[in-house]
């Protein structure tokens, strides 16, 4: 791919032209993607894909076609999928054309819109579980496209933490691309540095994603092959185009493993702003100043988040494959250079909380406690509660 | 594997699926607590406790140092956190079994405070000695929130009814949870190879309801009419006899007094 590009894929054109309106607005999508594209000739695309499938699985083709109507999904750095796709005279859904894109074309990053409840409108999902069953990179309402924060720093207002920067994830996308060339034998937990104690902290449900049987041994190529795990390449034999598609999916499959999955739980990676929540030291001075501890809620180099280096060597070295700079927490909890651990009954708390809506830390008493859906001890988390935006789903709410 | 040893796991993960964890205890005085000291850090996620208990291809097994298996808080009266760390070597003819036993609790003016113990099996004799702790006890230890530099650490070393690392254990859960806790044991953890075998040869078990025994007395000197075994509740008693015989004398005796007086004196109450 030469050139970075936005292709929003609707049924109808007119929707399709209200989202391109929507990010258009944001000049720096502009100045990055040039013009979003809308996909015109969406059912001719599709069947392109569907060929491409049965001809891959057929080992009739050996690399990504270069005169089909699928090649504008190749083209894209970001794809943007609406779910509902009544208006095509073919049955199918955004989801299918995700699968599809991903398994079947050198798209990049994916964008599914409004595919889990309620829909369109704005929405915090209080279960901070992501979608990894999804083959799209993010699942989104289509309101949230024109949310600045969303694509760049800095954030205001509402933001979920837990979305990824949409200009920065495009570049990691396909660095992780490159960084698994010649590794897909690799094991994958081995390949993230989940070795030994730290591999026993990952749940059974996280390793499951991996593989049913023997997480520990399976391979990024093994992973991908529909006989596999079953997250990867789907149905009874299916077949990659190539050693390049081979990549591109595990590429983005375990890269949503990492973000929708490892990392929200925050007891197996940390991120900043959870990091200094509980070790407040690691910010350096006495009293705790506002503003550093905000700036920690950045997807900047963790030189410039504000933190102790002592916590450097604990860093997730494979830093493309997420979102934001995190560190092993097994590692550091028991780290005694840092004052929380050596004195742990002598250790002062912050008065602050992080709310996960906003990426900025408020005073507890004016935040509104949730119990998010993830296996950790960590899911006591906290929001904003921003007015006019839809919380859901409510019953996560502290009583 | 052992049955102790099968046993003594199996409880422990049964333990571990049915007790509250820190994070999401729901007595607010034990969030506080948790919330407090950031305690739910130190907890062990499932696949740790597997991992680190004591099994048939390693039977020497210990937690790590900052490593800890938090229990459901005990609420009766005041409310405490519990967490344990195991110490086991079932390749022994007595499993060495070593269960720190450490409580948070808030004191009087809603600081944390903390106790630990130390449920230990028999400690070994030589042939000079007997071994002063060859026997399943219980000790002081360190209190892990501060140190106290007097605090006796060796004696006293208090007896435990357990002559298996189980009965140790149950006897740990005992000690925080009251003996129904017992009851729960055996109709949810049903499926425990043996556990019924252990928890029978517990003697906590076998102490018979409470009864007393009373004679009543009437005038100067006293003449004996009725001789009392009195079976539930001992206040309602002593009102129905003073209304029955008023001015009376109501005095306790021996079991052996009871059963030796005549066949017609001896009652039952109620």
């Amino acid at each position: 791919m030469t050139k970075k590009r936005i292709l929003i894929c609707d049924d109808s054109l007119d929707i399709g032209g209200s989202f391109k309106n929507k990010i258009e607005q944001i000049n720096a999508i502009k100045r990055t993607f040039g013009e979003p594209i809308l996909a015109e000739e969406l059912e001719n695309t599709i069947g392109a894909l569907e060929l491409r499938r049965q001809r891959a699985n057929d080992n009739d083709i050996r690399d990504y076609p270069e005169d089909d109507a699928a090649q504008v999904i190749d083209n894209a750095t970001i794809l943007i999928i609406d779910y509902a796709l009544y208006d095509l005279e073919a049955p199918v859904t955004g989801e299918r054309i995700a699968y599809l894109a991903r398994c079947y074309s050198r798209c990049g990053f994916i964008v599914a819109l409004n595919q889990y409840p309620p829909y369109v409108e704005e929405f915090f999902d209080l279960t901070l579980r992501g979608h990894l069953e999804s083959y799209a990179n993010l699942n989104i309402p289509s309101e949230s496209l024109a949310n600045p924060g969303l694509w760049l720093e800095p954030f205001s207002g509402f933001r979920p933490w837990n979305w990824p920067s949409l200009i920065n994830s495009t570049d990691k996308l396909e660095r992780c691309v490159a960084e698994l060339k010649g590794h897909l034998d690799d094991t994958i937990l081995q390949f993230f540095g989940f070795e030994g104690t730290r591999s026993l902290t990952l749940p059974r449900s996280s390793l499951e994603f991996l593989s049913r049987e023997k997480p520990e041994e399976m391979t990024f190529r093994k992973f991908v092959d529909s006989a596999g795990s079953g997250n990867g390449l789907r149905g009874r034999n299916e077949n990659s185009i190539c050693e390049e598609a081979v990549i591109r999916i595990a590429a983005a499959r375990i890269g949503s493993w990492l973000e929708h999955d490892i990392l929200p739980s925050q007891n197996i990676l940390v991120d900043a702003p959870h990091l200094v929540s509980r070790f407040p030291s690691l910010l350096g001075s006495k009293t705790i100043n506002i503003k550093k501890l905000n700036a920690t809620a950045s997807f900047s180099e963790p030189s410039k988040l504000g933190l102790n280096p002592i916590i450097e060597p604990f860093r997730f070295l494979r830093k493309d494959w997420l979102s934001r700079p995190a560190w092993f927490w097994n590692e550091l909890r028991d780290n005694e250079n840092i004052d929380e651990v050596k004195n742990p009954w002598e250790t002062r708390r912050l008065e602050r909380v992080f709310c996960e809506d906003i990426c900025k830390f408020e005073p507890k008493d004016q935040t509104r406690e949730f119990i998010a859906d993830l296996n950790s001890p960590y899911s006591q988390r906290y929001v904003k509660q921003i007015q006019g935006t839809n919380y859901t789903p409510m019953v996560r709410f502290s009583l | 594997m052992s049955n102790d040893l099968s046993t003594f796991r199996e409880l422990v993960l049964w333990l571990w699926q049915t007790h509250e964890k820190p994070w999401d205890y729901r007595n607010e005085h034990a969030k506080f607590i948790v919330d407090s000291y950031n305690l739910a850090a130190s907890s062990l996620f499932d696949r740790e406790l597997e991992a680190y208990l004591p099994s048939e291809s390693n039977v020497s097994n210990c937690f790590p140092n900052n490593r800890y298996f938090y229990l459901t808080p005990v609420t009766d009266n005041r409310i405490m956190v519990p967490r344990i760390q195991l110490k086991c070597d079932f390749g022994r003819n007595i499993p060495e079994i070593r269960c720190r036993l450490e409580l948070f609790l808030l004191d009087n003016n809603a600081e944390v405070q903390s106790l630990g113990f130390r449920f230990e099996s028999p400690e070994g004799k030589s042939a000079q000695t007997v071994g002063v702790h060859h026997y399943y006890h219980i000790q002081l230890i360190q209190p892990p929130t501060t140190r106290i530099d007097w605090l006796p650490e060796t004696q006293p070393a208090f007896p435990i009814d357990a002559d298996d690392p189980v009965k140790l254990l149950l006897g740990l859960l005992i000690s925080l949870y009251g003996l129904n806790y017992i009851d729960t044991i055996l109709r949810e953890a049903y499926h425990i190879r043996n556990l019924g075998k252990y928890i029978s040869g517990i003697r906590y078990k076998n102490f018979d309801v409470f009864e007393w025994y009373r004679i009543i007395e009437i005038g100067n000197p006293p003449r004996h009419v009725e001789g009392y075994k009195v079976i539930s509740n001992l206040n309602e008693f002593e009102i129905f006899i003073r209304g029955k015989y008023q001015g009376c004398n109501i005095r306790s005796i021996t079991r052996s007094e009871y059963d030796a007086l005549d066949r017609a004196m001896r009652k039952i109450y109620p």
